[in-house]
């Protein structure tokens, strides 16, 4: 098995590991970083249960490779965001608040769709939050409901406040 | 199985020329990467090709021409607005390609290559005129998008070949491009037919070009030129949107699958035929009313 030296910053801290050339992005975190704030689904790009952010980008972490990954990559997963005050912050309590019957599976890739929505389209329409939630398979609540907590996350993170 | 990550073109080709074993080229990865899950084949070769300038570049020129490489992602291609101004119709086809989280990675190279007769921007790329620049250790060729997919899943790609970029050409006065698909559901979902039209218009609003691309009712995604022919330096009225629908029809050669029956399929490409050819007209004569290209 061809191991490649890789090095990469998640959630802030640098990583310099040794990775296997078909290893995905999602194994990497869940079985190696042993990472209890990322899960895998489909492992096809459907369900976004795996979703990340990569360099800002939300992406599903079952579709990258660790081996893609070089010293510039910045890996961001939803454990995160409950870290600090702030825009983060007003998405998980928005959640927490708004949209209680999600469970822990959905919820981590929700938030991080919900903050990359939220820094590309600050006041997103309701047709964009559902374009978001399309990469989601959830189905612990009901999309009507989804809709209203990100609306939630925006006025809150557009009130500012911590 | 081995990967590679080669910096520049000359390098990725030599790795192709070199390689003894199957090899396959990484862009997005969102088709691939699914495909490979279980394979460890020790003699496989995986080259990323993100690394590569003249795959990444993406260029849109005041004439409206563009080069797009062919690693370009998505959501780059989607969120520029210059882009969206010349080549709407192209754009909407590029934004339905998949969630957010799926723009992020996957790539125009990809989907073409992927060789889907349902893949959303081949009509639009048909419809565009678009050429692709094939590159290999041995030199470079230039072919028209429509030759690239050969069959479900093949392209012409020949052995040591690389889809390099795409082409599109400058935009003449009173041109734009619509594109209009239907899927089962909205999102995350494959078209069970698509329809693009790329049209110019003269100052007396007859029509002096139109290009017209299907996609998801036969093997591999055409242009119906016997639209085109019959368009060319007509006057726009009813009754040409009616011959329309019927060569549309004609023309189109569906299978019956899970999605949809071959009649539906067939039924549904004439109309999205025509509302796809009056999007275009009222984008062109908005923008012709707005001397959009003075």
């Amino acid at each position: 098995m061809t191991l490649l030296k890789r090095e990469f910053i998640v959630n802030g801290c640098t990583n310099e590991m040794e990775v296997s050339s078909h290893e995905t992005l999602l194994n990497l975190l869940q079985q190696r970083l042993q990472r209890d704030d990322i899960n895998g689904g489909c492992g096809r790009g459907d369900c976004g249960a795996c979703t990340l952010l990569l360099n800002g980008q939300p992406v599903h972490a079952c579709l990258v490779l660790a081996a893609e990954l070089t010293s510039a990559d910045v890996v961001e997963t939803a454990g995160n965001m409950t870290l600090h005050a702030g825009n983060d912050r007003h998405i998980v309590n928005a959640y927490q608040d708004h949209a209680p019957g999600i469970c822990d599976f959905c919820r981590p890739g929700l938030w991080i769709s919900t903050k990359a929505l939220l820094s590309e389209v600050p006041a997103p329409t309701d047709q964009q939050i559902r374009e978001m939630i399309a990469g989601h398979l959830c189905y612990c609540t009901s999309f009507d409901q989804l809709v209203e907590t990100v609306n939630v996350a925006a006025r809150a993170i557009s009130e500012g406040g911590t | 199985m081995d990967y590679r990550q080669p910096l520049t073109l000359a390098e990725a080709l030599t790795l192709l020329r070199d390689a003894v074993a199957p090899v396959h080229l990484l862009a997005g990865g969102t088709d691939l990467i699914p495909q490979l899950r279980g394979v460890n084949d020790a003699k496989l070769t995986l080259v990323d090709l993100k690394h590569i300038k003249e795959l990444s570049e993406f260029i849109i020129r005041a004439d409206g021409s563009v080069v797009i490489g062919a690693a370009v992602s998505a959501q780059t291609m989607k969120t520029n607005r210059d882009f969206n101004r010349f080549w709407p119709g192209l754009h909407d086809a590029v934004a339905g390609m998949g969630s957010r989280q799926i723009m992020s990675r996957a790539t125009l190279g990809g989907n073409i290559c992927h060789g889907s007769p349902a893949a959303d921007t081949v009509p639009a790329l048909i419809a565009a005129g678009a050429m692709c620049r094939i590159c290999s250790s041995d030199g470079e060729r230039m072919v028209p998008v429509n030759e690239v997919i050969t069959s479900p899943g093949k392209t012409c790609l020949r052995k040591g070949e690389i889809l390099v970029s795409v082409s599109l050409p400058a935009r003449p006065l009173r041109s734009t491009d619509a594109y209009l698909r239907i899927t089962p559901r909205k999102k995350m979902d494959v078209a069970i037919a698509s329809v693009a039209v790329n049209l110019t218009i003269d100052e007396n609003l007859c029509v002096m070009q139109c290009s017209v691309a299907l996609g998801a009712v036969a093997p591999v995604a055409f242009a119906v030129s016997e639209a085109s022919e019959f368009m060319t330096g007509q006057r726009v009225d009813q009754a040409m949107m009616a011959r329309l629908q019927r060569t549309v029809r004609q023309a189109s050669r569906p299978i019956d699958d899970i999605r949809a029956t071959a009649e539906y399929r067939t039924q549904v490409a004439g109309v999205l035929a025509v509302r796809a050819f009056e999007m275009a007209f009222a984008r062109v004569t908005e923008n012709t009313s707005r001397d959009q290209y003075s």
